[in-house]
């Protein structure tokens, strides 16, 4: 089976040797790799998962009084069902709204030139630095009765009356869309960006009409990176409740929300627990459905050639007859598509920025918000600000408490970053490039830290730290960490990874390298944009995490979300928006640092090429 | 000349009714002396600030006693006693969940013997519970935004203002489901449909859900957090908020233009429970017996604008300050108890009043 594996797998370089000992050799040689490779991840994904979550579902019944009655009550009622239901719709719709939106922005950023990328990247990263809490307040100040929004469309006579913007479904799919699309940009770029636009070229000069050439040449080898954004999303968006809670009606309830109910509040943690299970066997059985239609394995396989040689399921078959049947009315729309567009799509270029610059504005606004309300001479959130003044970045600068938690929340995010990316990488590379049973449900699970409602993971992960007496160190504190950016690393690298030139490796090594030189050499810096971005992720995972903090911190410093939730939980007042604004201020000058970093050592690197 | 003789008297009299509380927290400082630490659940924001300044600064400088504060949050503290490893000795919980956590088994019982006689003297029976020893009270109260009501015979003053909508126009705010208990939800619309304050209880569900559904188009904001419902006033959001008079008094005191009335406000009670298993259960109790007295806990209810535990506390307090605190002997007679045994009651199939009620609540407004 092993040699077999080695003999598929490695059959470019290997195959002139034929020599049956050499090949043993390698393959005990890649079954040592393979074993190194995967474990991180496994031990990871058992011990900080399958065994935490094992608690978790022995709970829900009971242990052993094998008690199913917490399940037949979340059945029982129609409201949670309910629930349920519009939990999956809202998180649908943010994921589409998500995509959509996000996708020319990550079009245009793959054509651009490192300046420009970096310049619309910093403005992509601000929003993300912006605690979440202040985000949905932010929102709040701008959707409101007497909000932005109201008072401009009232003063300019487009209304009478102020709409009721905030508290529907509406404002919270604005708020989650918010922190939905730069994640979108970013996991679309990161693959997007080794694609090559000649081959829409090559079409066009064949004779394909601009739409033609996107649509059924750079579109489709863009679906990868767009489904694997599009599952991150979803699965990450129906987990949500704060922003809910705050932006959404009273129909707006998430179903973590009614499980932080039942465990923080009714104190029920059976039910709890059963809730969560159901919640995540129907995420799992949902991708599970999904990928029966859409190719949502392209995400880890590295090659198309494996669903050539399989043969099509019927799900696929269904689809290409129904694509044939279909196919007068495509070339009709696109014919149309390309009158419509064609005025617009000769100055591409220019409309696409047009619109990166909405969406830009659109990410930035609740930013402007909150610094505006930093310098507030009001004692109170209200916008515009009374009158302006300094007081609260007096009080900040003398805030120490502040001081100390922003810094040990940069400590906690650069650790779990580093942990998570290299775990998370060597898990893609292993889910990845070989072949295994279950490899499909094994993908799945590794996602599944962000399909269980936190709260859940929260509870697990503390009585599993607590049992291991590393429960208040800050290595614990980490590892929770870590679990919850992993699975963001694992689709980043993994649909990076699936764009990889599987020929690069061996011709490094049959040009003399040892397979580290190759990794080091050839690998990692063709993946340096995913790993960065994976990274990236990774730590504003961490940075931005409030409830895995509360239960793993023990006595240590509180992190700067903690901060943050035990303020506005009390009183919400401009001392935040300062604090926030200071954030966004350090953040925006190291990315900047980093990027000319960047940019002077890809100006060595070109020249040296040159020479 | 009169005047001044007279002020002289007063404060002589003021002195010598405060001289012996002072003396008091002398005494008892002795007999509560110790070693070693007690770890405490904290909130964060202006509320851990009042704490930190009227009980555990004080404690630790009288005492000895060191206080570790972690941050609060009820599911982590109940899955460590769950494993019989309290990560908190003392954490506060609002009356209504007392009886839940005595079910669960985790809470210790109070020794009070600890506590001087003057200081159980001063608790009213109910704050003296045998598990939980009353931390603050607090109310639900009806709020409004005063540039909307500026005149002020025409302000809402009760619950049946509130559910008024002819009388009193304007969006309204109101707590979210898993609010409802602290937020006097079904309390606040039954009032508003004329059910009178003595006979609330046993509460008729169906006909609070009425009340409920019909103001719904008129609820401008569901909130979920405290400090929602001043900034929702604030903001313009909203006219007329259910919303708890510290937040309220406290967005005044800082100039926003808010008000509150006491009319039919429901009074409520937190307790501070000692955590089964605790390590450091007689620092714990001393603890309590220590901010149980009148001068901490008139010192945390000047801070905050909660409520003491301690009837002498209001001794200590500016005048004032005690009209505006919940429970007052001022106010008691306009407000309503919030009757935490019947929330408790435990139907055939195993289900709280609460768990009936907050299923309902969901069902009704997820329409």
């Amino acid at each position: 089976m092993n040699v077999a594996q080695a003999r598929a797998a490695g059959s470019v370089d290997e195959r002139p040797v034929k020599r049956l000992d050499v090949m043993n050799a390698l393959s005990g040689n890649r079954w040592i790799r393979g074993t190194i490779v995967a474990s991180p991840l496994t031990i990871l994904l058992i011990g900080f998962l399958v065994i935490p979550l094992s608690y978790i579902v022995w709970g829900s019944f009971e242990g052993s009084k094998l008690n199913f009655s917490h399940y037949a009550r979340v059945f029982a009622s129609e409201t949670n069902l309910n629930i349920l239901l519009r939990t999956l719709q809202t998180g649908f719709i943010v994921t589409v709204v998500s995509i959509t939106v996000g996708y020319p922005v990550a079009y245009l950023l793959t054509k651009l030139k490192s300046r420009a990328l970096s310049t619309i990247s910093v403005f992509i990263l601000i929003p993300l630095f912006t605690a979440f809490l202040i985000r949905t307040y932010a929102w709040m100040v701008i959707l409101g009765r007497e909000g932005v929004i109201n008072n401009a469309l009232i003063s300019l006579g487009l209304v009478s009356a102020p709409l009721q913007l905030l508290n529907t479904t509406f404002a919270v799919v604005i708020g989650m869309a918010h922190v939905f699309i730069p994640m979108a940009i970013f996991t679309m770029y990161s693959s997007m960006v080794r694609i090559d636009h000649d081959f829409a070229h090559a079409a066009q000069i064949l004779g394909a009409k601009p739409v033609q050439a996107f649509l059924r040449v750079y579109f489709p080898m863009t679906l990868p990176a767009v489904f694997s954004a599009g599952i991150l999303i979803f699965i990450t968006a129906i987990g949500f409740y704060i922003t809910p809670a705050l932006l959404g009606g009273p129909s707006d309830t998430m179903i973590s929300q009614l499980i932080v109910t039942q465990m923080t509040v009714l104190l029920n943690f059976e039910l709890g627990y059963a809730s969560s299970i159901v919640l995540l066997l129907v995420t799992i059985g949902i991708l599970f459905v999904a990928s029966l239609f859409i190719p949502l394995e392209m995400i880890w396989s590295s090659t198309s050639t494996a669903t050539l040689d399989e043969k099509p399921r019927v799900a696929a078959r269904l689809f290409t007859r129904l694509k044939r049947a279909m196919e007068p009315l495509l070339r009709v729309t696109e014919s149309t598509i390309h009158t419509v567009t064609s005025p617009l799509l000769t100055r591409q270029a220019r409309w696409l920025w047009a619109y990166t610059v909405l969406v830009l504005l659109f990410l930035t606004a609740p930013l402007i918000v909150v610094v505006i309300l930093s310098f507030s001479s009001s004692p109170f959130v209200v916008f515009p600000p009374p009158g302006l003044s300094m007081q609260w970045w007096e009080k900040l600068a003398k805030a120490t408490d502040w001081h100390q938690s922003f810094f040990f929340s940069i400590q906690l995010g650069a650790a779990a970053a580093l942990v998570a990316t290299i775990v998370g990488t060597m898990g893609a590379f292993w889910l990845v490039r070989t072949q295994f049973l279950f490899k499909r449900t094994l993908f799945l699970f590794s996602l599944s830290p962000l399909m269980v409602p936190v709260v859940i993971i929260a509870t697990a992960l503390y009585v599993f730290e607590a049992r291991l007496q590393i429960l208040g160190t800050f290595g614990g504190l980490v590892m929770g960490h870590v679990l919850l950016s992993v699975p963001y690393v694992i689709v980043v690298m993994a649909a990076a990874l699936r764009n990889f030139d599987p020929a690069l490796e061996p011709a490094a090594s049959v040009h003399g390298a040892r397979p580290l030189q190759t990794l080091r050499l050839v690998t990692l810096p063709i993946l340096k944009p995913a790993l960065l971005t994976a990274g990236l992720l990774a730590f504003l995972t961490s940075f931005d995490e409030l409830l895995v903090s509360i239960f793993l911190l023990g006595r240590q410093t509180p992190t700067l979300p903690i901060k943050f939730w035990g303020d506005i939980k009390y009183q919400i007042d401009p001392l935040l928006s300062a604090a926030s604004t200071l954030i966004v201020l350090l953040v925006t000058a190291s990315i900047i640092t980093v990027q000319l970093i960047r940019d002077r050592h890809n100006k060595r690197t070109s020249t040296s090429i040159a020479e | 000349m009169n005047t001044r003789v007279r002020n002289l008297a007063f404060g002589a009299a003021l002195l010598l009714s405060a001289v012996p509380f002072a003396a008091q927290a002398e005494d008892v400082a002795e007999n509560l002396k110790g070693t070693g630490e007690v770890v405490i659940t904290s909130g964060g924001g202006t509320w851990e600030a009042a704490q930190k300044k009227a009980f555990f600064d004080p404690f630790t400088r009288d005492t000895g006693i060191k206080v570790v504060l972690v941050p609060e949050d009820h599911a982590k503290l109940l899955a460590s006693i769950k494993l019989g490893q309290p990560e908190a000795d003392i954490t506060g919980i609002p009356g209504g969940a007392l009886k839940g956590w005595i079910n669960k088994e985790a809470v210790e019982e109070i020794d009070y013997s600890f506590f001087a006689d003057n200081t159980l003297a001063g608790m009213p029976e109910q704050m003296k519970n045998k598990y939980g020893v009353g931390a603050l009270v607090s109310s639900a109260v009806v709020a409004f935004n005063t540039s909307k009501f500026p005149d002020a015979s025409k302000q809402p003053k009760n619950w049946v203002d509130f559910y008024n909508v002819k009388d009193f126009p304007g969006k309204r705010a109101l707590p979210k489901c898993e609010k409802m208990l602290d937020g006097a939800l079904l309390e606040g619309a039954l009032m508003g449909d004329g059910v009178s304050p003595d006979k609330l209880y046993p509460l008729d569900l169906d006909r609070g859900f009425k009340k409920l559904a019909e103001m719904k188009p008129n609820v401008g904001r569901w909130w979920v957090a405290g400090a929602d419902a001043p900034q929702s006033l604030i903001s313009g959001e909203v006219d007329i908020a259910a919303a708890y008079n510290g937040r309220i008094f406290k967005a005044k005191q800082e100039g926003a233009p808010v008000e509150l009335s006491w009319d039919q406000s429901l009074l409520q009670l937190d307790f501070w429970v000692i955590t089964k298993n605790s390590p450091n259960k007689e620092n714990a109790a001393k603890f309590l017996a220590y901010i149980s007295q009148a001068r901490p806990q008139a010192d945390f209810a000047e801070a905050i604008s909660y409520g003491p535990v301690n009837n002498d506390a209001y001794k200590l307090l500016p005048k004032d300050m005690v009209s505006i605190l919940p429970g007052s002997p001022e106010l008691i007679e306009k407000q309503v108890f919030q009757n935490y045994e019947w929330w408790n009651e435990t139907a055939a199939d195993g289900r709280t009043n609460w768990d009936v009620a907050l299923e309902r609540c969901v069902a009704m407004l997820s329409q």
